[in-house]
């Protein structure tokens, strides 16, 4: 096995000081998954003597990457998790693995018919059905599925802007082109008063749920078709923003350190999160909120995890707290333990439950009217251990734009 | 009363050569006793570059040598495979080196019986991406990677099942001779004090480096040259193939993938302190230098620690020519010292770690002589752990049976009592409780240095971190009862774990060794445990 | 984006100092690469461990032996934050507790405090749960283990501890949660949270205690049952408590091989205080590069997860990077570096010099760092840049018993003049 740069340095830099392991969610509620470092930098310097195959525990990483936020050496721990997973054998269900590995599949397919889509996935026998069969679980709850994608809303929606626009691109993410289509929708209104005109072009998948699901070879599909479309659109300094932050982070890092594809970095510089994209308009953006203080309301702030390694700060948080004077308290509680598509899956939504406990307490004690948090998986998950709203920073900020 | 021991042949030294030398006996049923004033393998048949020649090396300049040493790697290959990762090896040439020299060195190989075969440097360079692009040819040869102590305790223990004994820690500190010929031995055991006497007919001095300090406690002058040699151990493997340059032998020729590390060595320089050697700043450049030619980004892997061995070389009778040694032949030399009037009495010097099989073979055929015994060496045919042994039920090669020869079986045993024994102790070598326990309630094992040349604890990338602390906590109830102290013993561990890092203390390493002191002096505070209790 | 003081680091050092810095009513970022080490110690805070003149001796008042110390010894960083030294303390006591975690102890004493080796240490603030009220009334000591646990071991704990606390009878206990995999510390300190899970071991301790003869009319205040440093995962765990309610003995968890769930507490609950005061983080980033202008830093270059260069706008820096496993200090071949200012970097004392890896002496290379004025600024001419905790030179926290406690004293007086 020829190693790369990446995987060279992790062995270099790793000094086993298992902060990883102490930090890593699954780790701490399940002990049939060893720890990030085991798995990641010990067999892989084991695998150069032995050659030997991944340890098939590595599956239960549910590739948060908390370990990589938290490793004082530097070592892409995470990276090396999800790479030794892509090293397993196939597994058997490997039709769950499919679905999931592409969430723009399933949404396609639903939304010849959404109704009876968010009928179906939350029938009973349908889900025992599909437990048993798929191996998706019965417990986990399922993302609902909008009427109307965000394509068909966007191309509905015609702003007029008072002067010729300057043009933003933006990459929606599956959920919400499928499933929330009110993130994207915020962002666009918001942006055209600040008199950007938004250009969605024909992505796909960013294929972070590729990964998750050790298909590599469907992100690197992904990767190259987005790839194309970033050499004819990110011209004339023109940047790129999500509402996503495992779509960011996909994009930012997981194309070039998983897959290798260096050209990538070329456009890392102008990719940023939405949120930071907003705040760097914040004089303008002020202008146009209603009264500061209007709502009374208590938030809590859930900070997704792929948001905190991309290293962007919380620029929701910060909206909607400095700017918009919002009551709004971080929880600080950790991961959510969805992980995207890992708590829906039969064997594993126990231990995403077990993780999600910890923000489930957070937000008993301190008991909001609603939870915000930009990811979308986390928010399928908090509303289902809260049973509170849960929110993009996005939507929240665009009820309070004057009309 | 001092208790006298009986033995036909006492052997000095627990080297590849003493050990070789006990088992050949042993298999030829002759009673004997090894001494050993330390561990086993303590010194040059542990600290080396972990090669097993193919000969290629000596092809040119020492025939025989090159000659003796493919007629070993088959053999050895094939009775001490479980010591052995059959690797190969490639000799390469850097733009830099001497065509002239190619010529050469096949004709020896060849002449030898050397199988060399010129490989495809773009197929190599597929294999081995790190390797420089200015490499003009490449070579493969049989080189294999040989795991130095694993080697020797195998040895031990299959001649421990023919009867041999084997004292370690125990040192030579008389010997008696009556009418001009050897009768027995005075020995002590240097952690307890105590001493023993011996009845034998035979000493074979052994003792490697040592080899002249035991010489004199009979009077007679041996002629010993130490040499120092210096390797770097980098933290994970730039290769998985044994790298040599193809040049006239010099500094920093070796690579070699050894476990999960890479040793890179060695450098030659004569020392008259072979107990204090200790690797200085300018071989350690020395060798990053030479190994940069090879790999070109060998400053961007991190080094772990640097040691030296120092090799006992034959002087001859004032042969030595060149202050660095290495025109010197290593082959070895038997010296029969009824020469010096004192029957009984025989010395080795010289030698490699490849040959050890036939040196102790030619050895034990010369003392069977002169003691009149006519027995057949059987160490060719018989291997180290027989396959029955080897493999499991089910056809699968044991690891247990290839980290511990035939003990593989009792650390078998241990673990079907205690199942839960199966979690790993060690994660940077893979190593469970069960290893560690069961190898430290042998009485051979007499402190955590001991049970790190057996198990490999302390070895990998955290170089003692966790594994000091959960090896002694886990084995503490055969620890505590070793005649160190075993907190002593953790201190002294640490140290010697130390010591090699010294002299490369940067980059990631200086943090490993920083988070090492924040356990042990800032959580346990063990150096003022080592000034306020009479540990 | 304009910040009024910007922290690099998020280890100890980095955090109070933002924390003084927020509670001056400045907006203040951390920008961080990891999480800090906080981990990777006992959770307790270390301020002063030995005598000044005589090391082997512990020093009984910390506060009084750094007075001593700063006045032989100018140059250590303790010499210059004498001024603010009992209040930092005080100050880090208040925001522990407001976060609902506690440490007892202060800086005018020090107390003893065991190890999983079964040795002791001697520091000035304890987490509650590993402090024993009198060794000397101690009559037994029961070691709980746990079957497949690879960090503590009961028999190895008491044997040590034979010379510390010889009249106590010891006993091990070995506790088995049926667990088939390795029992880590994070998931035993998760488990233990849990009243079935809490139930079954005090269950098992009594039986195994009463194959010993020790019934529960036995059960008082000189028994003291030891267990692991993993008495509940979250800061303001009350698995401790419960313990010592339920069996009406003193009950300690031992600190040992990191990470430490104790060390773990302190990191989360500065955090939490922290980010609820208001104090933006960015995670998994780190600084590169200043921007400087008529004496001052006026920008920050900061690399995110993937080299993208964002430039954060300071008021003043404070470079809480820590040593070498922190990563505020470099060691190369031939050389020391501070790699985001290039501050020169002094080493008192020669790297692997010949001392022994473990003495009272210490290892050198723990005092090098940057040196600073009575302002904490390492650069002459540069008036808005301070350095704080463990980049500082001329400190040994291995040997001294000191790291957090110059860690609170320095990034306090940095937080409050940045």
């Amino acid at each position: 096995m020829n190693l790369t740069k990446l995987q060279i340095d992790a062995l270099n830099n790793c000094v086993k000081c298992s902060i990883c392991v102490n930090s890593c969610p699954v780790a701490s509620v399940n002990p049939q998954f060893p720890g990030p470092k085991q798995l990641g930098v010990d067999w892989l310097r084991l695998a150069q003597e032995e050659q030997s195959q991944p340890i098939p525990a590595v599956d239960y990483c549910s590739n948060c990457k908390t370990c990589e936020a938290v490793c004082p050496s530097g070592v892409h721990v995470g990276t090396l998790n999800q790479l030794a997973k892509s090293n397993l054998p196939q597994r058997s269900l490997g039709m769950r693995e499919e679905i999931f590995s592409d969430p723009s599949l399933l949404g396609r397919f639903i939304h010849i018919w959404p109704q009876a889509g968010n009928m179906a996935t939350g029938l009973r026998p349908v889900k025992f059905l599909t437990e048993k069969t798929v191996g998706i679980s019965s417990q986990a709850p399922m993302p609902a599925y909008s009427m109307k994608t965000f394509r068909e809303m966007l191309l509905k929606y015609k702003p007029e802007f008072s002067e010729i626009p300057k043009e933003v691109v933006y990459f929606p993410g599956c959920f919400t082109q499928y499933n929330q289509p009110e993130i994207g929708m915020s962002l666009v209104k918001i942006l055209a008063k600040l008199n950007y005109k938004v250009i969605v072009p024909d992505f796909k998948c960013c294929g972070q749920p590729a990964i998750s699901n050790a298909r590599l070879d469907k992100t690197k599909k992904f990767a190259e078709h987005n790839l194309d479309i970033l050499r004819q659109e990110l011209k004339d300094g023109r940047e790129l923003i999500f509402s996503c932050p495992s779509c960011l982070l996909t994009f930012k890092e997981e194309y070039k350190n998983i897959l290798g594809l260096q050209e990538y970095s070329a456009f890392t510089s102008s990719m940023q999160d939405s949120g930071q994209f907003l705040l760097n308009h914040r004089e303008q953006l002020a202008a146009l909120l209603r009264m500061k203080n209007a709502e009374s309301a208590k938030y809590a702030y859930h900070e997704p995890c792929h948001l905190r390694v991309a290293g962007q700060g919380t620029p929701g948080l910060v909206l909607l707290k400095s700017l918009m004077g919002l009551d709004i308290t971080p929880l600080e509680a950790g991961c959510c333990g969805m992980a995207g598509s890992y708590g829906l899956k039969a064997e594993k939504e126990w231990v995403s439950r077990e993780i999600g406990n910890n923000v489930k307490d957070a937000v008993t004690n301190l008991n909001p009217q609603a939870v915000i948090t930009e990811c979308g998986m986390c928010s399928v998950q908090v509303n289902a251990l809260t049973e509170l709203p849960v929110k993009h920073p996005l939507e929240v900020l665009a009820e309070q734009i004057k009309a | 009363m001092m208790v006298v021991n009986k033995t036909k042949v006492m052997v000095i030294g627990g080297g590849t050569t003493g050990v070789g030398i006990i088992r050949d006996l042993a298999l030829r049923g002759i009673d004997a006793v090894l001494v050993e004033q330390q561990d086993l393998a303590h010194g040059a048949s542990f600290r080396f570059h972990g090669l097993l020649h193919s000969g290629a090396r000596y092809a040119v300049n020492d025939f025989s040598a090159a000659k003796e040493c493919i007629e070993e790697n088959i053999i050895l290959k094939k009775i001490a495979s479980t010591c052995i990762n059959n690797s190969g090896g490639l000799f390469v040439q850097h733009k830099t080196d001497r065509d002239e020299y190619i010529g050469e060195w096949l004709r020896g190989c060849s002449e030898a019986g050397i199988e060399v075969k010129e490989v495809s440097i773009q197929n190599v360079l597929n294999e081995n991406p790190a390797m420089s692009r200015d490499l003009k040819r490449i070579y493969s040869v049989p080189d294999g990677i040989i795991d130095g102590a694993r080697l020797v305790w195998a040895n031990v223990y299959q001649a421990m099942e023919y009867g041999a004994r084997v004292l370690t820690y125990t040192k030579l500190s008389g010997i008696y001779t009556a009418n001009g010929k050897v009768t027995g031995a005075e020995v002590i055991n240097t952690l307890t004090g105590q001493k023993s006497n011996w009845e034998c007919e035979t000493i074979i001095n052994a003792a490697g480096t040592w080899a002249d300090e035991v010489a004199k406690l009979t009077g007679i002058e041996l002629n010993v040259t130490k040499n120092k040699g210096t390797l770097l151990v980098f933290n994970q493997r730039l290769t998985q193939k044994v790298v040599n340059r193809l040049r006239i032998p010099d500094d920093g020729d070796i690579i070699v993938p050894h476990h999960t590390v890479t040793i890179l060595g060695t450098t030659s320089v004569n020392t008259d302190e072979p107990d204090s050697a200790k690797p200085t700043s300018g071989e350690v450049q020395i060798l990053l230098d030479a190994g940069r030619e090879l790999f070109p980004e060998i400053d961007n892997y991190r080094l772990l620690r640097a040691y030296a061995g120092v090799r006992p070389l034959y002087a001859g009778n004032g042969e030595v020519k060149d202050d660095d040694g290495r025109d010197i032949s290593r082959d070895f030399r038997i010296f029969d010292h009824a020469h010096n009037g004192l029957n009984g009495f025989i010395s080795l010097i010289g030698g490699k770690l490849t040959t050890y099989r036939m040196i102790a073979e030619k050895t034990v055929n010369y003392v069977c002589k002169t003691m009149g015994i006519k027995k057949k060496c059987q160490t060719a045919e018989i291997p180290l752990v027989d396959s029955k042994r080897l493999l499991t039920m089910d056809g699968k090669v044991n690891k247990f049976a290839v980290r511990y020869g035939i003990r593989g079986e009792m650390i078998q045993k241990y673990l079907q009592q205690n199942p839960e024994k199966e979690i790993t102790l060690c994660e940077c070598e893979d190593i469970s409780f069960a290893e560690v326990e069961e190898v430290a309630s042998w009485k051979s094992t007499n402190n955590l240095d001991d049970l790190r040349r057996k198990t490999r604890i302390g070895m990998g990338t955290c170089q003692g971190l966790y594994c000091s602390f959960r090896s002694l906590g886990s084995a503490w109830n055969a620890m505590k009862n070793k005649p160190q102290h075993p907190l002593r013993q953790l201190v002294c561990f640490l140290e010697k774990r130390y010591k090699g890092q010294k002299s490369v203390l940067w980059e990631a390493q200086i943090k490993e060794c920083e988070l090492t002191l924040g356990i042990y002096s800032t959580i346990f505070n063990l150096e003022r445990v080592e000034e306020n209790s009479e540990v | 984006m304009k910040y009024d003081v910007v922290v690099i680091g998020s280890g100890m050092s980095g955090m109070i100092a933002a924390a003084k810095a927020v509670s001056r009513n400045k907006n203040t970022l951390i920008i961080t690469k990891g999480q800090g080490i906080l981990p990777l110690t006992t959770g307790c805070i270390d301020i002063w461990g030995y005598q000044v003149n005589n090391p082997k001796a512990p020093a009984l008042n910390p506060y009084e032996e750094i007075q001593r110390l700063a006045a032989c010894k100018p140059e250590h960083p303790y010499a210059r934050v004498l001024d603010v030294l009992p209040e930092s303390i005080d100050f880090l006591k208040k925001i522990l507790k407001n976060s609902g975690y506690s440490l007892t102890g202060s800086i005018y004493s020090n107390q003893k405090v065991l190890t999983a080796l079964g040795t002791e240490r001697v520091t000035a603030l304890a987490p509650e749960s590993m402090v024993v009220k009198d060794f000397a009334r101690l009559k037994r000591i029961i070691a709980v283990g746990f079957n497949r646990y690879p960090d503590f071991f009961p028999q190895m704990f008491l044997d040590n501890l034979n010379t510390i606390i010889p009249q106590a009878a010891k006993i091990p206990v070995l506790i088995d949660l049926d667990i088939k995999e390795t029992v880590r510390s994070n998931h035993l300190s998760l488990l233990l949270e849990r009243q079935d899970i809490l139930a079954k071991v005090e269950e098992q301790i009594r039986v195994q205690l009463l194959q010993h003869g020790i019934e529960n009319k036995h059960y008082d205040d000189s028994m003291l049952i030891v267990l692991p440093a993993v008495l509940g995962k979250n800061p303001g765990s009350q698995v401790a408590k419960r313990l010592r309610s339920n069996f009406n003995t003193q009950v300690i968890g031992v600190p040992g091989l990191p990470p430490s769930i104790p060390g773990e507490h302190l990191q989360q609950a500065l955090m939490i205080f922290l980010k609820r005061q208001g104090v933006e983080f960015r995670h998994n980033s780190e600084v590169v590069g200043d921007i400087r202008e008529n004496g001052k830093i006026t920008y920050l270059s900061v690399k995110d997860s993937t080299a993208i260069f964002h430039s954060v706008e300071a008021g003043s820096v404070i470079l809480a990077a820590g040593s070498f496993i922190g990563g505020g200090l470099t060691a190369k071949q031939d050389s020391m570096l501070e790699p985001i200012f290039k501050l020169p970097v002094i080493n008192p004392r020669h790297v692997g010099e010949d001392v022994p890896f473990l003495s009272l002496e210490g290892q050198g290379f723990l005092e090098a760092g940057v040196e600073v004025d009575d302002k904490l600024r390492p650069l002459k001419g540069i008036d808005n840049l301070y350095a704080a905790g463990s980049i500082l030179a001329h400190g040994n926290y291995a040997s001294e018993k000191s790291g957090l406690g110059i860690a609170v004293a320095t990034g306090y007086k940095a937080g409050s003049l940045a």
